[in-house]
């Protein structure tokens, strides 16, 4: 009985913490200047549901991390990003933290 | 691969922006106006030349509205020249916009009223302002044309403005990108203006300062500066 609660409890702690580290990763097209990408960001920063946004110039991409608990809608990002006045060409879930995205296009860089 | 896509109010960010117009007080230009601005952001920007300074507001309506207030103070001809101080408000219309993997084409018009006064006339004349601008740009090339008329019935000013810069490297959004480049100005009635200059660009904001090269306005500098919020 004891071993069950700990992996019930286990599962709980697990599937918080992926909860938490879900973000969403969105490749933009004409996205090439500082002016544009603020636009962008300053929308996603918008949401009551984004903790925090991270945005490459090189890589193209938009990354939006949720608050804890909270799930940011695809078709409501993509809405805002053409608002903006810039395209999706795609938008995909990832486990990676934005500390994550951040390290790893550093690391592309170098 | 080409695709076409184009592109609220709030009165707190209007008044902020405009407190900082002021705020930036010693520098100032009709050669800011046409600029757009994505939807929902106020961009303030503020050049200063000998001849001209200028101080905008701008704010972003839908993706391919945005609507401009600024005030300039500009001299023709000699240096020893009255003042105009020409107040404009305009619209501006995104009509066309082509992504690729690289870089964006933009092409936008705009026109407004405006009401100008030289300085001893004691009168006030209106009249209105219309242009068009095109640019294209990459993370390492910028260039843009642009067109702009001014008219009352006592005074007319067109203005062709081209702009070319290159980047020694592809900045990212949180890094400082570096731009050299040149200007050439040509003002009605007078003679074409070639600028080299530098720009300093990072997230909302940025610094251009040149000097002119051409004989006449050699002594010429301009100092540009955009902030948005």
């Amino acid at each position: 009985m004891k071993l069950i609660k700990t992996l019930i409890a286990s599962a709980f702690i697990i599937t918080a913490i992926s909860a938490q580290a879900e973000t969403v990763k969105i490749k933009v097209d004409g996205m090439v200047c500082a002016f544009c990408a603020g636009a962008i960001e300053k929308k996603m920063k918008a949401n009551k549901e984004t903790a925090e946004v991270f945005v490459s110039l090189e890589n193209k991409i938009v990354a939006v991390a949720q608050k804890p608990g909270q799930k940011l809608d695809d078709a409501k990002l993509k809405a805002q990003i053409a608002d903006a006045g810039y395209e999706v060409k795609g938008i995909e879930r990832v486990s990676a933290t934005i500390a994550d995205i951040r390290n790893e296009v550093k690391a592309k860089k170098s | 691969m080409v695709q076409n896509r184009s592109t609220q109010f709030r009165v707190s960010q209007i008044v902020s922006a405009l407190v900082t117009v002021c705020a930036l007080g010693s520098l100032s230009s009709i050669a800011n106006a046409g600029f757009f601005i994505p939807k929902d952001t106020t961009m303030v920007m503020t050049t200063l030349t000998p001849d001209e300074q200028n101080y905008d507001v701008a704010y972003g309506f839908t993706r391919q509205l945005s609507g401009q207030f600024g005030v300039t103070r500009v001299r023709e001809g000699e240096s020893g020249a009255p003042w105009r101080n020409v107040v404009m408000a305009q619209a501006t219309y995104l009509v066309y916009r082509a992504s690729t993997d690289d870089g964006i084409f933009n092409a936008y018009v705009w026109g407004g009223p405006l009401a100008e006064t030289l300085a001893g006339s004691g009168s006030t004349r209106l009249g209105v302002n219309t242009g068009v601008w095109l640019d294209y740009e990459t993370r390492r090339v910028y260039s843009r044309v642009k067109i702009h008329g001014f008219k009352s019935n006592q005074w007319r000013r067109n203005e062709v403005v081209a702009q070319a810069m290159l980047a020694p490297y592809a900045a990212d959004y949180e890094d400082i990108a570096s731009w050299g480049g040149v200007q050439v100005k040509r003002v009605s009635g007078d003679k074409t203006e070639i600028t080299p200059y530098v720009r300093f660009f990072q997230r909302n904001w940025w610094i251009d300062a040149g000097v002119s090269v051409d004989r006449k306005h050699r002594n010429d500098f301009f100092i540009n500066f955009m902030r948005t919020f």
